[in-house]
């Protein structure tokens, strides 16, 4: 009982920074949930995406569009400017190009322009394709959720000295396809890249401590996230782990952090790549606190 | 006596060998506009005797055409064989490639081992016509 006290209390002293801040917020928390609600539902086959179409996985071809379909009218519906992102490339082996043509895949990327004269960009997204025969509920679903909560609170802000670029990523699962064709091409444009946020799971927390762990971070990011992570009581680890969209960007030479539930610590959804990994299995509570935390980072990156 | 009927028969099986460069071409064609060219490099070394034939103005021999069928036949066999492989087990196959083996990816390999037989039978018949 004592114990569940204790528990309880740390929880609330977790939450209380968010809770505080409540009252000033422009977009009400229970309206962030529901959107997540939503979205997740729509992602993992709970409710219908189009039509009658429920999505039991977003692996084969018809399903990544149809998802990339959904995701940039949502994008549209809050205010984003799209600049989807189409790309062919290599099967990822020798014997496969030779036998079948290029892989064909959809960014789903949108600007959100600062309200000031700015070049510099801050991007920021994760991955929308899921295994086969798998919901991708916690993995990335989530991300996506994070994401585009993220993306409609800061459409919301009054003033921003800074562009946003929101990304969803096709094809992560075949070995990064979609970021890696995504980095290549931000390369070669003129924008100036601040720097690159990609989250990938967030949706399981056990030990109920909201923590997340930092992969792969650039130095200044490392110190930004563990400031505000002291601030706001979230515990922080950074970790090396490079199996995902942050590592397409490092390798380009951007100023990046992968960001994701507890993994290496092993507080992390067990049904990854599973028919189990499904929406049942999501921590809303830890979903939104996370969704805040990075939100508070770039709303202030954004002043 | 070489007759009309002749003729027209060597013009087809001629016309089926040039066909069936045709989709490898436009492969690594497609290849290269993605920024990868082995494909490319490898279509230009397996064909390079027929390039070389027609820059010669010489005729096409059995052997040459015979060495083209195999490769068709091969082509063809590997396909199916990657099918079925990848029937048996799927796991570990990026789902970019998976969902590209379908029914059309079974008729072309067919297509392709048949093409070969084809010519492989026929090489004789196979005299120079066209583009002389």
């Amino acid at each position: 009982m004592n114990y569940l006290l204790k528990k309880l209390s740390v929880v609330g002293l977790l939450l209380t920074p968010f809770l505080s801040n409540s009252q000033n917020q422009l977009v009400p928390e229970k309206d962030i949930t529901s959107m997540q609600m939503e979205i997740l539902q729509k992602l993992t086959g709970k409710t219908p995406i189009k039509d009658k179409t429920y999505l039991n996985q977003r692996a084969s071809p018809k399903e990544r569009d149809i998802t990339a379909n959904y995701l940039s009218d949502y994008l549209s519906s809050i205010d984003w400017q799209l600049e989807n992102h189409y790309y062919r490339t290599s099967n990822g082996n020798p014997l496969l190009d030779l036998c079948l043509p290029p892989v064909q895949g959809i960014n789903v990327a949108a600007v959100l322009p600062a309200t000031t004269d700015s070049n510099e960009y801050l991007l920021f997204g994760g991955h929308y394709d899921s295994e086969r025969n798998c919901p991708g509920a916690i993995d990335n679903a989530t991300g996506i959720a994070l994401s585009i909560a993220i993306a409609y609170k800061l459409a919301k802000l009054k003033k921003r000295n800074i562009n946003f670029i929101i990304v969803l990523f096709d094809q992560e699962e075949d070995g990064e396809v979609g970021s890696k064709a995504y980095a290549k091409m931000l390369k070669k444009t003129n924008r100036k890249i601040h720097s690159v946020h990609t989250i990938d799971m967030m949706g399981w927390d056990k030990d109920q401590n909201y923590g997340i762990e930092i992969e792969l971070p650039s130095k200044k990011l490392k110190k930004l996230y563990e400031r505000y992570a002291k601030k706001y009581h979230i515990p922080i680890y950074s970790t090396s782990v490079s199996s995902s969209d942050h590592k397409s960007f490092i390798d380009e030479g951007f100023n990046t952090v992968g960001i994701s539930e507890e993994y290496v610590k092993r507080d992390t959804t067990p049904f990854i790549h599973t028919p189990k990994d499904t929406y049942e299995t999501i921590n809303f509570e830890y979903l939104l606190s996370t969704t805040n935390f990075i939100f508070k980072i770039f709303k202030k990156l954004a002043q | 006596m070489i007759t009309n009927r002749q003729i027209l028969t060597n013009k087809l099986y001629e016309t089926l060998l040039i066909v069936s460069f045709i989709p490898s071409i436009i492969r690594s064609i497609e290849y290269s506009f993605v920024g990868i060219f082995y494909p490319f490099l490898i279509i230009a070394i397996l064909t390079s005797p027929f390039l070389y034939v027609y820059l010669k103005r010489k005729n096409y021999s059995p052997k040459l055409v015979k060495y083209w069928s195999i490769l068709l036949i091969g082509y063809g066999l590997l396909r199916i064989v990657l099918y079925i492989l990848i029937i048996i087990k799927p796991s570990g196959v990026p789902s970019g490639a998976f969902y590209q083996f379908t029914f059309w990816y079974t008729t072309k390999s067919v297509c392709y081992t048949l093409f070969g037989v084809c010519l492989f039978t026929k090489r004789k018949l196979i005299v120079r016509s066209i583009f002389v």
